[in-house]
């Protein structure tokens, strides 16, 4: 085992499932300085040791579960666990981020992360406790929902006091789409790597811990962590999480009129004030929650104590899931929506695609181009819940219509001979928010690494900088000009670098990314996290280096893309934005224009150093970074 | 000065003001007591029943404590300051007994010194309280708490009276 | 952390199940009436009264044995993986300094054999003999934390049936 003098545990574990081989191999001192943790870790893992073009759910892919040096340690949210695999739902890079508290378990159970390879040929699980672990038979697991996977754990481990990452039924039956839940209510939802778990029939990986996170200069951390929350305390968004969670942001996409509802054919909901985050607040909200050292707090735990879908008791609901569950099909009622999502996390599919497959179908079926009795004779049109459910029930057992549901939207694209509904980039589908007035958000998820992805880039700088800061940071003031495009692909790439630390460090955006001041995104984002980073690890970084890493991996990740196959081509929108116009609201007549956004885009790859015209990563780029 | 421990205060009308299991407590603890991250560390205890009741768990400071009382070695004593019962590390054997006795499984093992661990007001200023982010956690003494809950059921006695 | 055998006063009926399954286990009998009548073997686990309590006395495997402090002839050591206190019988000359400084007078002097005899938790069974004899579960084994973890759980579940009844 390599030593830390704090931060990382120093191991990372190997499962060979095809043999049942186990082997831990000691982190290296080089490689955590240069890719820090977490997406790094993962990113750099699978350009390493996958071949291009294999099979995601065959054998030969890898499922990655990563945390960063920071994880385990009572820095102010850092609760995030990267799960990374090549994804069965796009063949690009794939990742899930999590919350909860799984991640600062396995540093306490004594790994920085696990890496799966092969396939098994049983149903396994992975129980790790304090530094070893074991392959035990999962038989008895196989089938059985996320709830009572948990419970059967902890029976037979005969300890309540475990963290579980699972399947469910979703992938167990290789829903394209499918997650893991850990502990039952964090979801690591995009990019399909719960059927990555269910190809190799891993069912679960099972923690106990209670070794040391070790700090290496624990004055030196107390007074960083301090100066980091004394940053956060009456941060307008922190507020707001706390007091409505991410459906906050339900008032402000009616606002603005940037709904993806009914699959992008409308920008404004009727009704929309019965699925905002106040209405969520007063009818279900039990109380509020926070991740492992969370001081935020913007989880939600609601109740559904009457009616016909009562007794429902989950977490959530978040923003996304109002967006794919209820915006996007169109149902507007908000215990429906509720139980939907309730559903998808027991049955370990996620909630965005699903909402979206399920939107797309709806929009088909109405234009006459998916008939009844291909839809398993339900009226599947905008606005009924009922059939929301009744096809949420289906997919995670690919039954009936379910089972093309289950491939997601572009394959549904390709078999149903209907890409132009198919609203995805890479093949994931678009979230957040509609784009068409917004071509720098567009952007933002247009090259996003694993896919349509507003996690990636954080666009909103153009929202409060300053003229005289856009001068003297990005060398324009243009950058502080909302409406303007002009050195906004600057603007964007800078943010993805700056973003990616945070999935480095397995630290939470939310406790992270947010303010009205662009000096506080350097200061907070860079430098303050970089002095909790150096009085943990007690290894040599500056603002600057750290800054690089976050730029290191995603170029990483880019490679990784262009070695799949996605090259230019793929950075773009979703032909429907650049040709139907935003059809109603605020927004109404907006549309991307081919040319506008070209430039972008150009504008995009000379600020990251990459070819113009094939996004291949110049050599002096890859040079300056210490790549290939 | 009554004998001080640390009381949970919740406000279940208030959704904010209810433990979130952030576990913080815990962290802080343990940072605290040993400088390292390790919740097991802590003396302090999130307990999580599920359908979104969690509660946090420490040392009662009873006034008759049964840990201090079978004790073999007077490892266990009381702090003059605030009343509470503390582990002297130097001389504690880890026989484990204390945790046999204590009533609500506030005492526990150190996984990694092996010696009983408890919560000790860490020296007046409680962490756990600072870093509550819910504001559910408060110094407070057996009296204080009982007046508390005595409030509470008023306010009760006072909606049925009401209704009538 | 090893798991350790805890008592629940209030369950325990004093049947004296646990005494007798010890000593059977170290003659290495498993049925009652082999017993032999004229033996009377040494009592690695009893049961006394503390305070009309009945309590059962054991070793407890301390973590920091003064047992092995104690040792003369260095025949008390820490097992090679986790926490329990070894006896080894070959080594020992029974000169019960150990005895002296037990809190729980653990050990008992064989005057035959000329050492001491003491709780080896019978190391190599998966629950020991004494907590499986024990039909009302006063004995549990238990890895510690998570004993003092069950009790945490039960005082909040009690709290809040007191909450509810409001």
């Amino acid at each position: 085992m390599s030593f830390f003098a704090g931060g990382y545990a120093g191991q990372i574990l190997y499962v060979d499932l095809t043999d049942g081989s186990i082997q831990k191999k000691p982190l290296d001192r080089e490689f955590a300085l240069k890719y820090i943790g977490g997406r790094g870790f993962s990113s750099r893992i699978l350009l390493d040791e996958l071949k291009p073009g294999i099979d995601p759910l065959s054998p030969d892919n890898l499922v990655i579960l990563a945390t960063g040096p920071l994880n385990g340690t009572p820095t102010p949210s850092a609760s995030r666990l990267t799960v990374a695999a090549k994804s069965p739902l796009t063949g690009a890079l794939g990742d899930s981020n999590s919350g909860g508290y799984w991640a600062p378990e396995l540093k306490y159970a004594g790994f920085d992360a696990i890496v799966f390879d092969g396939r098994s040929s049983e149903p396994v699980y992975l129980w790790v406790e304090d530094g070893k672990a074991v392959l035990r038979s999962a038989k008895h697991l196989w089938g059985q929902k996320i709830h009572q996977t948990s419970e059967l754990l902890k029976e037979e481990v005969g300890d309540d006091d475990i963290h579980v990452c699972a399947i469910g039924p979703g992938g167990e039956n290789l829903v394209r789409y499918a997650c893991v839940v850990t502990d039952e209510e964090s979801v690591g939802g995009r990019t399909g790597v719960g059927a990555v778990l269910g190809s190799k029939l891993l069912k679960a990986v099972v923690l106990r811990g209670a070794q040391d996170v070790r700090i290496a200069d624990p004055k030196r951390f107390k007074e960083a962590i301090d100066a980091y929350r004394e940053t956060l305390v009456g941060e307008v968004w922190t507020e707001t999480l706390r007091r409505l969670g991410t459906p906050n942001l339900v008032a402000h996409r009616q606002k603005l009129g940037i709904w993806g509802a009914k699959n992008f054919q409308r920008a404004t909901i009727d009704g929309w004030e019965k699925i905002s985050g106040e209405a969520f607040r007063e009818k279900f909200l039990l109380k509020v929650m926070g991740c492992m050292g969370c001081m935020v707090r913007c989880r939600r735990y609601s109740a559904i104590r009457e009616g016909p879908l009562a007794p429902t008791y989950t977490k959530g609901p978040e923003y996304d899931t109002i967006n794919a569950l209820g915006a996007k099909t169109y149902v507007t009622d908000p215990a429906i929506i509720l139980r939907a999502h309730h559903l998808c996390d027991e049955y370990g599919i996620d909630e965005q695609t699903a909402g979206s497959s399920i939107a797309m179908a709806m929009e088909l079926y109405e234009r006459g181009i998916l008939k009844k009795d291909q839809v398993d004779g339900v009226e599947l049109v905008f606005g009924n819940g009922e059939a929301l459910l009744h096809f949420i029930e289906k997919i995670p057992f690919r039954k009936g219509f379910g089972d093309l549901l289950a491939e997601g939207t572009k394959i549904m694209g390709q078999q149903l001979n209907a890409d132009y509904y198919a609203i995805h980039v890479k093949g994931l589908e678009v979230d957040a928010s509609d784009p068409r007035s917004l071509p720098t958000r567009a952007l933002t998820y247009a090259v996003a690494t694993r896919g349509s992805c507003h996690l990636r880039g954080f666009p909103y700088i153009d929202e409060f900088i300053k003229p005289e800061e856009a001068m003297a940071f990005f060398g324009t003031p243009s950058v502080s000009d909302l409406h303007g495009l002009e050195g906004k692909g600057k603007m964007v790439a800078w943010s993805e670098n700056w973003v990616t630390l945070a999935d480095l460090m397995g630290v939470c955006k939310f406790a992270w990314y947010r303010s009205r001041s662009f000096p506080m995104l350097i200061k907070r984002g860079l430098e303050l996290m970089n002095d909790i980073f150096v009085a943990t690890t007690g290894l040599p970084m500056n603002s600057e280096e750290l800054y690089r890493c976050g730029e290191r991996v995603y170029n990483v990740e880019k490679m990784f893309n262009l070695r799949e196959g996605f090259g230019r081509e793929s950075d773009y929108p979703p032909l429907r934005f650049f040709k139907e116009e935003t059809p109603d609201g605020p927004a109404k007549g907006a549309k991307l224009n081919q040319e506008e956004y070209d430039r972008l885009l150009d504008e995009y790859y000379e600020a990251r150093g990459w070819d113009k015209k094939t996004g291949i990563p110049t050599p002096e780029k890859l040079r300056s970074l210490g790549l290939p | 000065m009554a004998r001080q421990r640390i009381g949970y205060f919740e406000n279940r009308q208030d959704p904010e003001n209810i433990c979130s299991r952030c576990r913080m407590c815990e962290l802080m603890c343990a940072f605290h007591h040993h400088q390292v991250g390790n919740p097991r560390r802590g003396r302090i205890k999130v307990i999580a029943l599920g359908q979104g009741e969690d509660i946090p768990v420490t040392c009662l400071n009873c006034e008759d404590p049964p840990c201090m009382n079978i004790c073999p070695t007077g490892a266990l004593y009381r702090k003059t300051a605030d009343g509470m019962v503390q582990v002297n590390e130097d001389i504690c054997i880890g026989c484990a007994m204390c945790l046999n006795v204590c009533p609500v499984g506030a005492i526990t093992l150190d996984p990694v010194d092996g010696v009983a661990s408890k919560c000790d007001l860490c020296q007046g200023e409680p962490q756990c309280v600072t870093y509550c982010p819910a504001s559910v956690l408060k110094m407070t003494d057996a009296g204080q708490f009982a007046r508390y809950r005595m409030k509470g059921f008023a306010k009760f006695l006072q909606t049925v009276r009401e209704d009538q | 952390m090893d798991r350790k055998i805890f008592f629940h006063p209030e369950r325990c009926m004093l049947c004296f199940s646990c005494v007798l399954a010890c000593q059977m286990n170290s003659l290495g009998i498993s049925e009652v009436n082999k017993i032999p009548r004229d033996q009377e073997p040494f009592q690695r686990i009893s049961i006394n009264f503390t305070h009309g309590t009945p309590w059962v006395w054991k070793c407890q495997h301390c973590v920091s044995a003064p047992c092995i402090e104690a040792c003369v002839s260095g025949s008390l050591r820490q097992k090679e993986e986790g926490t329990g206190v070894v006896h080894q019988p070959e080594t020992c000359v029974g000169c019960g300094s150990c005895l002296l400084v037990c809190p729980y007078n653990a050990l008992e002097y064989d005057e035959k054999e000329e050492r001491m005899i003491k709780c080896n938790l019978c190391c190599d069974e998966e629950v020991p003999p004494c907590v499986k004899a024990c039909q009302t579960k006063a004995l549990v084994y238990r890895e510690p934390n998570l004993f003092a973890w069950e009790k945490k759980k039960e005082f909040v579940l009690e709290m809040r049936r007191v909450r509810e009844a409001d």
